[in-house]
């Protein structure tokens, strides 16, 4: 009997640990979902690329 | 530096910014090519762990040598803890006056991005305190600071540009508006500190220990 009462109460501590973590991975899903404006991101890309690209064939000594 | 070496240097760099900026659909790509479904598991959140960890460790071993040479020289300074708090406390003040000129001149709130990350917090505490005080700070200062230091030689060039470009991107996830353009100035304020530090200190763990410390305090004082 006692050991049926421990085994109930280690999946429950089982179930609440791995609620926990699902809750966890909803918070990275939630990061991919954020991404709709995906062409602002694209374009602020494009732009840091061309500037370093520019920055490295201009030269820029101390 | 020679042409040589900045061509070279700029390549490392242009392949770390697109390697972070799309190593979130890179591991996407994967899970679903294997079968990994959209509903939420245990696997999925160990495969994500797993994913970032991986992206750190490539960071990590692209630029091994100057990490290590850095953190050689952080562990013999002798005044770095007061550096870090000292940059730290430069950040909580000017973040601090930042938003309360937002606030009280332009009136505007927290911004999306901000909003994100407390509605997440709630959610799950551990995960976003594990992403904020060793993820990002270490992820984020190679991306945005060290990339650009590679190729931009001059002092206040480099921090403006790493300073536009971290702002930027801090709000380029979301709708941008009058709103959120004028919620990048604590961005960039936060991050012209850091590159401030990185510049003056010339050793890139200075930036991130105060990124770890004041996102640290912050997680701790959006908790209480």
């Amino acid at each position: 009997m006692k050991l049926e009462m421990f085994q109930g109460e280690a999946l429950k501590i089982l179930d609440s640990q791995v609620e926990s973590l699902t809750v966890q991975v909803g918070a990275i899903a939630g990061n991919a979902n954020n991404a709709t404006n995906l062409n602002y991101v694209i374009i602020g890309l494009v732009v840091v690329i061309i500037v370093l690209i520019v920055i490295t064939l201009l030269g820029n000594k101390k | 530096m020679n042409k040589t070496d900045l061509g070279k240097n700029c390549l490392i760099s242009i392949s770390v910014i697109l390697l972070y900026f799309f190593w979130p659909t890179v591991l996407k790509a994967f899970w679903e090519t294997f079968g990994g479904g959209t509903s939420v598991t245990l696997g999925m959140f160990i495969y994500n762990v797993v994913g970032y960890a991986i992206l750190v460790g490539i960071l990590v071993a692209i630029y091994y040598k100057p990490l290590k040479e850095n953190w050689i020289k952080f562990c013999k300074d002798k005044k770095k803890i007061v550096s870090i708090l000292k940059y730290t406390a430069i950040l909580f003040i000017g973040v601090l006056i930042c938003n309360s000129i937002l606030k009280y001149v332009f009136d505007v709130g927290v911004i999306e991005n901000e909003a994100d990350l407390l509605v997440q917090f709630e959610k799950s505490p551990i995960w976003i305190l594990l992403m904020v005080t060793v993820y990002y700070p270490i992820v984020e200062v190679i991306v945005f600071q060290k990339t650009i230091r590679q190729v931009i030689e001059k002092p206040w060039i480099f921090i403006f540009v790493s300073s536009i470009f971290f702002g930027y991107f801090n709000i380029a996830f979301s709708k941008i508006t009058l709103e959120t353009l004028l919620g990048t100035l604590p961005y960039i304020f936060l991050n012209a500190v850091l590159a401030f530090s990185y510049y003056k200190k010339d050793n890139i763990m200075v930036p991130i220990g105060t990124k770890m410390l004041y996102n640290l305090v912050v997680t701790i004082i959006s908790f209480l």
